[in-house]
């Protein structure tokens, strides 16, 4: 599903003295299955900009048409949303904090069954998405908060995939994560890709950038200042250091041996340690 | 040397669940830097909250410089002790980095002139002075954990233990708050750090790394010595340091390095 903002801008409080302007006129077109991560400051408007996805925000001005849905100032008619709401799921930092059921089915297959769906089918759902994620069948009738944080996470995950959403936004998913449950995570949501679902995700990991995005958006202060290939970001140094953006290791590796003049590493191709060691390994042996 | 912390035969479980610490024998020198270093689940911040007696044992004898803790001393002990937990925003009493950084100061009833005094110096040292009348809410995360480090240095502990205060923080805050550490430490050689991490970054610069896995010591020696066990690291699920991860995949690749560090491995490389 292609995301395309026109001219959108959003307004917070407006028209009172503590109006506040979080996004100004963005132009963006999130490409159909593509893994496209958002970074930028705390502030920037990251998940504001997010929220308009799934129309929790709607526009102040401009718009956003999610496969030909158009979310507008003027957007009234609550079938639209519901529809649209069915293709866009939406992950909130920290998902665990909204688990309520007594078990971790019926809290997974609480959305289906939301969405009309039979309590049969809602339940199918449920296990196919629990299994995706990793969740295994002994855990089912478990209360979801008897679980690890890791575990919990992913439920709550497993919560919007089961409503099979044809674009799953997530809103830092690895945050407090220990790096190995960070890692699995990204790993889950690397399949999830390679099923055929687009992915917009915000993130300050800069290393899971260069790893699995395909494009990335720069906010600052509400306004895109860049949309571009991951490496791109990192090409231009007084810019990335002026956003605070920590260059990943391997780039910054890459970048001293190309300047000693001895090395021409790709930088474009530079993902992590072992595509970055492949390079260099191939360089090495032409001497 | 003296003793900041030493922890002997320590069990400890919740209520009657599983056993989460059996035998545990630990010390920490004073003055010494250590980070406590484990996945999530094995039993560090357990650990942490036993030291400031929030977590009672059940057998054994935890010394905090050399005062056995107790019932009747907790308060006194809690005095040489400053926590700065993980969530910036969960520690935030006051309406100003100022009014923040003087609870506890309050509480212990500083006169004025001396408080003044004392948050001045503190909020130099964790360079956040220009932000004193600011209001906690609107800093970035490493800012907060830098006034939260500011409110427990006021308290001129002897032993500052951090609960991954930066596993919520962006990486640059994560930098901020390790080269503060490191600082406060380099100026301060008295002073006795305990930081429970997952960053394996900060763990490189400290004296000394424990690996915590099921409530157990599986490796506690310097961080060179630590990261060298690269197998022992990734059974436990741990991450490696950058610089000794690329080190092996280029070793690996038949490509000989030495050095641990990217300026060491990029002189090597271009030779």
């Amino acid at each position: 599903m292609p995301i395309v903002f026109s001219h959108l801008n959003y307004i917070y409080s407006s028209k009172t003295p503590l109006e506040f302007s979080a996004l100004k006129d963005i132009n963006l077109e999130i490409k159909d299955n593509s893994f496209t991560m958002i970074v930028g400051h705390t502030g920037s408007g990251k998940s504001t900009l997010v929220q308009q996805v799934n129309a929790l925000l709607i526009p102040t001005d401009g718009e956003v048409n999610v496969n030909g849905i158009i979310v507008d100032k003027n957007v009234k008619k609550l079938k639209n949303i519901k529809e649209l709401r069915k293709g866009v799921g939406l992950v909130f930092q920290f998902p665990e904090y909204q688990l309520f059921e007594d078990t971790v089915l019926k809290d997974v297959s609480f959305g289906p069954k939301n969405f009309g769906v039979s309590e049969e089918e809602s339940i199918k759902l449920a296990k196919e998405a629990l299994s995706l994620v990793g969740i295994q069948e002994d855990l089912f009738e478990r209360s979801p908060f008897e679980l690890s944080g890791g575990q919990k996470r992913r439920v709550a995950i497993a919560g919007i995939i089961a409503l099979n959403p044809k674009v799953l936004i997530l809103d830092e998913p690895t945050a407090g994560l220990d790096p190995q449950g960070s890692r699995e995570m990204m790993k889950l949501f690397s399949k999830i890709h390679e099923m055929g679902t687009t992915i917009v995700m915000i993130t300050h990991d800069m290393d899971n950038v260069l790893k699995y995005a395909s494009d990335v958006v720069v906010l600052v202060k509400g306004e895109v200042i860049k949309f571009c290939k991951p490496y791109e970001i990192f090409l231009d140094e007084d810019n990335f250091a002026k956003l605070s953006i920590e260059e990943p290791l391997v780039i910054k590796m890459a970048k001293k041996l190309n300047k000693s003049g001895k090395y021409h590493i790709q930088l474009d191709k530079v993902k992590d340690i072992d595509t970055l060691v492949e390079q260099i390994a191939k360089e090495v042996s032409y001497e | 040397m003296k003793k900041a912390i030493e922890i002997n035969g320590v069990k400890f479980q919740y209520n009657n669940d599983k056993i989460i610490f059996e035998n545990l024998n630990l010390e920490v020198n004073q003055g010494e830097y250590v980070c406590l270093v484990g996945h999530n689940g094995s039993g560090k911040s357990t650990l942490a909250k036993i030291l400031i007696g929030l977590n009672e044992i059940k057998e054994g004898t935890i010394k905090i410089f050399e005062k056995e803790l107790n019932e009747e001393n907790i308060y006194e002990i809690r005095k040489d002790v400053g926590i700065v937990f993980q969530n910036p925003d969960n520690q935030f009493i006051g309406s100003t980095v100022r009014d923040d950084i003087a609870f506890g100061l309050e509480n212990n009833l500083v006169p004025h002139e001396e408080m003044e005094q004392i948050i001045l110096d503190v909020s130099k040292k964790v360079g956040m002075d220009a932000f004193l009348d600011k209001e906690p809410g609107n800093l970035s995360g490493g800012q907060k954990q830098r006034v939260a480090i500011a409110g427990t240095l006021a308290m001129n502990p002897k032993l500052l233990i951090m609960d991954e205060s930066t596993s919520m923080l962006d990486p640059k805050g994560k930098r901020e708050i390790r080269e503060l550490t490191n600082e406060l430490r380099k100026n301060n050689q008295e002073l006795t750090i305990l930081s429970i991490t997952h960053d394996i970054e900060e763990a490189l610069q400290s004296d000394r790394v424990i690996v915590l896995n099921n409530g157990q010591v599986v490796l506690n020696d310097k961080p060179e010595v630590v990261f060298e066990n690269k197998e022992k690291l990734r059974e436990v699920k741990l991450d490696i340091p950058f610089g000794y991860k690329l080190n092996e995949v280029l070793n690996n690749k038949g490509i000989k390095v030495e050095s641990l560090d990217l300026e060491g491995m990029v002189k090597e490389l271009c030779q």
